[in-house]
């Protein structure tokens, strides 16, 4: 407790003294008398012994003359820099007279205060590390006087420092140390306040003559202290300030750093997105079936040497969808294939056959740019070779040309007449009365057998299913109406309402893959599905030389693009110059592939057989010689 | 085998151009650089054909041969000659010609000058296995040209087409004269083809893609004289016939069936039976309630080409300073940077021209003023001359200190020094005296115009 008593004087001292130094000089020597006087007093109340009140007496004499000699030159200073001051002394006078009386209540006052203030120190640190700062300033003043009060302020100093760091520890671990630092701010300078009163009573009462000059300096210590509460609240409001500054540069960093973590994960978001976005704009194909390859734009040559005419035909036909049809571009093709062989002329010095073959090449080669070739047509080329590799070479040419004719007119008559013929003869005893077929798009193969069936009387209902972009099924429509058979027609997303009426359902192909897999027309799969659902049966009709020995299992591996603008409907589509749009890509494909799970059954001009029959097929056919 | 064979009609003697042509031939007129002719066939070259018949009379083939073989072209050219005394009308020299085409045949005429492709007219042709497929332009290339000469209206040549939108296919082609005030279309054509198109602006190319059995029934046709007025609106009325029913045989009459069936179109028409297996197995129709092509056997097809495409006819003096007249300008477009406007062979000194085309062996002299002009070969400017916007054919003649604007300088005449001449046509191997002030006159020999007349 006595150290702690000790401790509250140079608090208070340190805050004198800064308040001194910022204002005029008059006001620090004032200050100055006034903490000394309550050093005294301070001291002899806490004092038990009879050395310490001695000693506090020749302390107290000696500070009454260096308040003399600081009275006297105030007061010269007074009177040179401001003469009007003299003036207004005697109302001065008057609260000086006021203050004496309340001097001893004013000192009982400030005991209790110093000893809550004691308790409310131990919690703070920038106070105490003030107050030493101010204990090191009082040295000088201390040498001064003596050198004993000099030593023992020293060892006040120590302590301070040392009650100052365990204090800046407690602090550390407490959270509201600010807040009370600034209210035991606000109360040290009550405290202030209350002290130069006390310390002006004192003087007033040993002589009457300064009590005239007492007035003048009351009231520059008035403004002192009204200077200091103003230096205070700016002080308070600065570190408010600093306070909310700081929070601001926190959030600062923080905010910029979000900033760029949000643009890098943009960045990798986008480029991802913008890769495959610009390859296809400029290929304007899809990039899953980047594989597949588009047919050219129309051919632009007249008399090539090396290409037929009748080739030349074609393959503008099959460019330009002309010739459509797995079975009308076979008969197209072989057609001109005759036309071919019945012109040709063997170059000098060269076999009939090979340059035959090697002309042949060229000229399927070159359909095939025009469109790839289809099934049936790969196949009557393949048959076309073995012939032509079959010809005895000791007969003349056009010999060997009428055996080529013939065997393409056989050929065509064989794998296509006959095997249609047989072909609805297997599903003639199918067919009965009251019968409602169901089919997809067009095949000529389903006409002639609708056909054959209308012939022999039968009372059935044909079903069209249709879809887009082709419309095909408006063609087996008009051609069935021609022939008189009772026809609906829908299109492909109405496919089940209707499959519920269905009996059957008859479906082409454009091609029968070995691992019974049917390759047609794209919404094939989708009606098989539909009458698998219905529990009504499927029949695909096929002719073996459709056969295919690709294995496939979906329609992503091979296919063929059609053109996509077939898919815009006109200048009100929504798909309507879908080129400038960057990231619509329509994709045309034209062929699909349906499981044999939702096959019943493949009708062929062998037998009526399961998809899975056509390795066996495919290997007997040549001993057979179809 | 060749595809296509290529024929070009060079024998015609410029009855509308009067004015310009004397006794030069017609398809020998300069457009720019080179003759007239040149033009279809550098198209042809363009276009890979390598053999080329060129039918012209007589009298000019030697003066022809001489004039293309000056011209960079590797086109090897089959003169077929026809006598300079007779009236042949074109299918009469397609008749005349018949024992050399072998194949389907192009046939376009000499005064064409294009840059259009042929490529779409072939695509079309051959798609739809046509018979006949026709080039269509469309017209008013010639509308801001101010005509030279006395002032007289010019009344352009129009033909009526009718085409159908869907399917391109011709329905009829007549000449506007034919028509008084009223077009009678066949009822049939309205009825059951759907939507039909009849233009009015459209020019024919007479580039026309033909099948070889045409010619065998041309050849057979002996009374139809000209192929665009007469054939031509005969062909396309053939396409809705229909094969006759077989009728038995008299004896009595066996030679009278036997003139029928070969007087009928379609006996010609090689469509066999796999043809015909071919368009009912096919799944192609453009038509929802009729067969493919309505069963027609013969198809007719009118193609029009782009619209920015170029595309002049020069069969009258109009279009003939026309061409010349924006040459410079289309040239790129034309022909491209290969062949220079300014012949290696001319002599340019002038130092004052503003797009001019200079032909062989011209002579450019100094001290002229030269702009938007055409120079035919061999002609000769002298020194102190200011000529614009004019046409100075070949082989004449522009002595000293004389103005020319918006004129047309016939071949071989002679312009005297002094003269001032403005809006005039001066006709072929006239001489203007010296100091001659003219405006918007027509300066020639009266006896040759009068010859011409009379021809």
């Amino acid at each position: 407790m006595v150290l702690t008593s000790e401790q509250v004087p140079q608090t208070l001292k340190s805050k004198h003294k800064k308040q001194r130094q910022r204002n005029r000089p008059r006001n620090k020597r004032n200050r100055l008398e006034d903490s000394h006087s309550t050093t005294q007093e301070t001291s002899a109340i806490d004092a038990t012994s009879a050395m310490p009140g001695n000693a506090v007496d020749p302390l107290a004499t000696e500070k009454t003359r260096d308040q003399i000699m600081a009275e006297r030159e105030a007061k010269k200073l007074a009177k040179q820099a401001k003469k009007q001051k003299t003036a207004p002394t005697p109302t001065a006078a008057t609260p000086a007279v006021l203050t004496t009386p309340s001097a001893p209540a004013t000192k009982i006052i400030t005991e209790v205060e110093q000893t809550t203030i004691t308790t409310k120190l131990t919690t703070t640190t920038t106070t105490k590390v003030q107050d030493a700062v101010a204990s090191k300033t009082t040295q000088p003043a201390a040498v001064n006087g003596k050198d004993a009060e000099a030593g023992e302020k020293t060892r006040e100093q120590i302590k301070a420092e040392r009650e100052a760091k365990k204090a800046a520890k407690k602090a550390g671990k407490g959270g509201g140390a600010k807040v009370e630092g600034i209210a035991q701010q606000l109360a040290d300078l009550k405290v202030a306040e209350k002290a130069p009163v006390a310390a002006s009573a004192a003087p007033s009462t040993t002589e009457a003559d300064q009590e005239k000059k007492k007035p003048a300096l009351s009231k520059a210590e008035r403004r002192a202290i009204q200077e200091a509460q103003r230096a205070a609240k700016a002080q308070v409001q600065t570190k408010k300030a600093q306070h909310a500054a700081k929070a601001p540069p926190s959030a600062a960093p923080k905010g910029p750093n979000r900033k760029s973590v949000s643009p890098t994960t943009a960045a990798t978001s986008s480029s991802p997105v913008k890769c495959p976005a610009s390859t296809p704009n400029v290929d304007c194909r899809v990039k899953l079936f980047n594989h597949l390859v588009c047919a050219k734009e129309d051919s632009q040559f007249i008399n090539d040497p090396l290409v037929h005419p009748s080739i030349a035909r074609l393959g503008v036909q099959y460019a330009k969808r002309t010739v459509v049809g797995s079975n009308a571009r076979c008969i197209a093709f072989l057609h001109a294939l005759r036309q071919v062989v019945h012109d040709f002329e063997t170059p000098a010095k060269k076999e009939f056959g090979r340059s035959l073959d090697a002309a042949v090449k060229h000229h399927v080669d070159h359909l095939h740019k025009c469109r790839p070739l289809a099934v049936s047509v790969s196949n009557a080329y393949k048959q076309f070779k073995n012939q032509l590799t079959q010809l005895p070479a000791d007969v003349p040419e056009t010999e060997s040309k009428e055996l080529l004719v013939h065997f393409i007119d056989t050929y065509i008559e064989n794998q296509i007449g006959k095997a249609a013929q047989a072909i609805s003869g297997f599903l003639q005893e199918k067919i009965t009365d009251g019968d409602v077929l169901l089919t997809f798009a067009c095949s000529s193969l389903i006409q002639f057998i609708c056909e054959e069936a209308k012939r022999r009387q039968v009372a059935f209902r044909v079903i069209v299913v249709d879809s887009r972009p082709g419309c095909e099924g408006q063609e087996l429509l008009r051609r069935l109406h021609a022939t008189g058979i009772p026809c609906t027609y829908v299109l492909i997303n109405a496919v089940g309402y209707v499959m519920a009426e269905a009996t059957k359902v008859l479906l082409g192909a454009h091609a029968l893959l070995a691992n019974g897999y049917v390759m047609a027309r794209t919404g094939t799969a989708q009606v098989a599905l539909v009458a698998n659902a219905h529990n009504v049966p499927v029949l695909v009709c096929c002719e073996t030389h459709k056969f295919s020995e690709r294995f496939q299992t979906d329609a992503i591996v091979y296919n063929e693009l059609s053109d996509p603008n077939q898919l815009v409907r006109g200048d009100k589509c929504q798909l309507s110059n879908w080129a400038a749009k960057g990231k619509l890509l329509p994709l045309n494909l034209s062929y699909d592939i349906t499981p044999p799970e939702l096959v019943s059954a493949v009708v062929t001009e062998v037998a009526i057989l399961p998809c899975t029959s056509v390795p066996v097929i495919l290997r007997i056919k040549p001993d057979i010689g179809y | 085998m060749t595809e296509f064979q290529a024929v070009v009609f060079a024998a015609g003697r410029g009855t509308r151009l009067p004015e310009v042509l004397g006794d030069a031939p017609k398809c020998l007129l300069p457009v720019g650089p080179y003759p007239l002719i040149w033009y279809p066939l550098n198209l042809l070259q363009q276009h890979n054909f390598t053999e080329v018949i060129v039918v012209v009379l007589e009298q000019e083939k030697l003066e022809i041969q001489s004039a293309l073989e000056n011209t960079p072209l590797k086109l090897r050219l089959d003169y077929a000659t026809i006598p300079s005394d007779g009236d042949f009308g074109t299918a009469d020299s397609l008749r005349y010609i018949y024992d050399k085409i072998k194949s389907d045949f192009l046939v376009v005429s000499c005064d064409l000058v294009s840059n259009v492709s042929l490529y779409p007219l072939i695509n079309k042709f051959r798609e739809h296995d046509a018979a006949l497929a026709m080039l269509l332009f469309p017209s008013g290339f010639e509308s801001d040209v101010v005509m030279p000469g006395p002032k007289s209206k010019h009344k352009p040549e129009r033909d009526l087409i009718g085409i159908h939108a869907a399917t391109q296919r011709l329905a009829f082609v007549s000449a506007a004269s034919d028509c008084e005030e009223t077009l009678n279309i066949q009822r049939h054509l309205l009825k059951n083809r759907g939507r039909l198109d009849v233009y009015s602006r459209l020019v024919d190319a007479h580039v026309y893609v033909l099948k070889k059995w045409v010619i065998d029934y041309l050849r057979r046709k002996e009374n139809i004289s000209t192929f665009k007025g007469e054939f031509l609106p005969h062909l396309i009325k053939k396409q809705h016939s229909k094969r006759p029913p077989k009728t038995v045989q008299d004896t009595t009459s066996e030679v009278g069936v036997v003139t029928k069936n070969e007087d009928h179109v379609l006996h010609y028409v090689g469509h066999t039976i796999l043809d015909q297996k071919i368009t009912q197995t096919s799944l192609f129709n453009q038509s929802l309630s009729q067969s493919p092509y309505h069963g027609d056997i013969v198809r007719c097809y009118g193609i029009q080409a782009p619209r920015d495409a170029i595309g002049v006819r020069v069969n009258n003096t109009l279009s003939f300073l026309a061409i010349n007249r924006k040459l410079a300008s289309i040239w790129n477009n034309l022909c491209g940077e290969k062949h220079p406007l300014i012949s290696p062979g001319a002599v340019v000194k002038s130092t004052q021209t503003k797009e001019i085309i200079a032909a062989d062996n011209a002579k450019l002299s100094e001290k002229t003023s030269l702009n938007f002009s055409v120079f035919g070969p061999n002609c000769i400017i002298s020194p102190k001359n200011i000529v614009a916007n004019s046409l100075i054919m070949s082989n004449a003649i522009v002595e000293e200190g004389c103005n020319i604007d918006n004129c047309i300088i016939g071949h071989r005449a002679q312009v005297k020094s002094g003269s001032v001449l403005k809006n005039c046509i001066i006709g072929p191997n006239y001489v203007v005296e010296e100091g001659t002030h003219s405006q918007a006159v027509h300066l020639s020999n009266a006896d040759q115009f009068m010859e011409i007349d009379i021809q």
